[in-house]
């Protein structure tokens, strides 16, 4: 093998690589490949050298400085970008606030009007049992009171309604308006003359015209279908 | 302690084991500033340059301290992103240049008297670097720069070792023959 193809093995070498017992016995007879051996490893240490001094190098005391003020601003900058999306939210929630108020104050929203005016309706007449009595009379007198007290406000009329669905259960007559009269007239009636009430819930009733209770029949018109 | 991982390594621990990632970024500023300065220095060779670049990784590393906790991966963070700054920045340096030189005329040769020069070596030698592959390229720049430590290069470009010396003996092994 000639020196010159010995070239890659000697730079290897140079590198640092373990040189072949081959190799070893050729540098030790061969001056030439000995002095290119030294002149390769000259060259690296020339390189190595030299990129070291090149990057040993170190930046101006300035650029901490100039990192540390561009950090700064920069926080500065979302400060103030946190700031401004704060203000926009305390800007927008009071403008919610100043129209919820003015609304309230203008006028109730629809649902609360449609609740008030729902309970200032006039009520049908007080719940009267069938067949009243001195206990069911005051019961009726001590519920329709609370009643009346709940048209100051919702808040009294649900806890009335709680009130009365707590009672015991009795038969109830709801009675039109303007009709309290006439059915306060027909259970006096029922209590002088109480075999006319058994009488109406006989099944064997004869056919016949109801017996005169001073009530007014009401006037219902059949129905026609409509061409 | 070194750079930023050393700084991060070292790095005070607030209560409750929570770290203190802007005081030791605050900490670590000068030596990791080093670092990044010399990683773009080895690719730019111009210190305002380098500073600029240097200063722009730097502030991008600290956006990244919230999710670039572990220590060793901010640094090795930081090495790339310096290292990729500096790039673009050469890149977009060599076309200012380009289109100077178009308006003075081609440099004169250099004459076989300056391949002597100290300073025509150190030309050569970084022309030579600059035609290495960038993955040779970076490691034999962190091995300028950490001394030829193959364990600390290691450690910078998250590689095992073994990696990490081939690439280093391929990089002077071209060297050596280009400058021959």
């Amino acid at each position: 093998m000639s020196c010159t193809s010995r070239q890659a093995s000697l730079l290897d070498a140079a590198l640092g690589g373990e040189p072949t017992p081959e190799l070893d016995a050729h540098l030790a007879a061969c001056p030439a490949c000995r002095g290119e051996l030294a002149a390769q490893r000259g060259r690296l240490a020339r390189i190595d050298s030299e990129l070291q001094a090149a990057l040993e190098t170190t930046p101006g005391p300035a650029l901490a400085a100039r990192v540390r003020e561009r950090l700064a601003r920069e926080a500065g900058a979302r400060a103030g970008r946190a700031f401004r999306w704060t203000a926009a939210a305390v800007v927008g929630a009071a403008l919610a606030i100043a129209a919820a108020a003015w609304l309230a104050r203008s006028g109730a929203p629809p649902d609360s009007r449609r609740l008030t005016e729902t309970a200032a309706l006039p009520r049908p007449a007080p719940v009267v049992s069938a067949v009243p009595s001195p206990e069911t009379t005051a019961a009726t007198t001590a519920v329709a009171r609370p009643r009346a007290e709940t048209r100051r406000g919702a808040g009294a009329l649900v806890s009335a309604d709680a009130a009365l669905r707590q009672r015991p259960v009795e038969p109830e007559v709801l009675v039109p308006s303007g009709e309290e009269q006439a059915l306060r007239r027909f259970v006096a009636r029922l209590r002088l003359r109480p075999e006319e009430g058994q009488a109406l819930l006989r099944e064997d009733r004869p056919p016949g015209p109801l017996p005169d209770l001073s009530i007014a029949p009401l006037d219902l018109k059949p129905l026609s279908a409509e061409p | 302690m070194h750079g930023l991982g050393g700084i991060l390594v070292d790095g005070g621990v607030t209560g409750e084991g929570e770290r203190d990632l802007e005081g030791e970024f605050e900490r670590g500023l000068a030596d990791s500033s080093a670092l990044a300065f010399r990683v773009a220095y080895g690719v730019l060779r111009q210190r305002e340059d380098a500073e600029d670049v240097a200063q722009e990784a730097l502030v991008r590393a600290h956006r990244k301290l919230g999710s670039l906790r572990n220590p060793e991966r901010l640094r090795a963070w930081l090495v790339r992103i310096s290292w990729r700054l500096a790039l673009d920045h050469r890149r977009s340096r060599r076309r200012r240049l380009a289109r100077e030189q178009s308006w003075v005329g081609a440099a004169a040769e250099p004459d076989a008297a300056d391949l002597a020069d100290a300073s025509r070596f150190r030309e050569r030698l970084w022309q030579a670097i600059d035609a290495l592959p960038e993955k040779l390229r970076l490691v034999l720049v962190l091995a300028g720069i950490e001394g030829h430590r193959i364990g600390e290069v290691a450690a910078l470009l998250q590689l095992p070792e073994g990696t990490v010396k081939s690439r280093l003996f391929l990089a002077r092994k071209r060297l050596a023959e280009v400058l021959r």
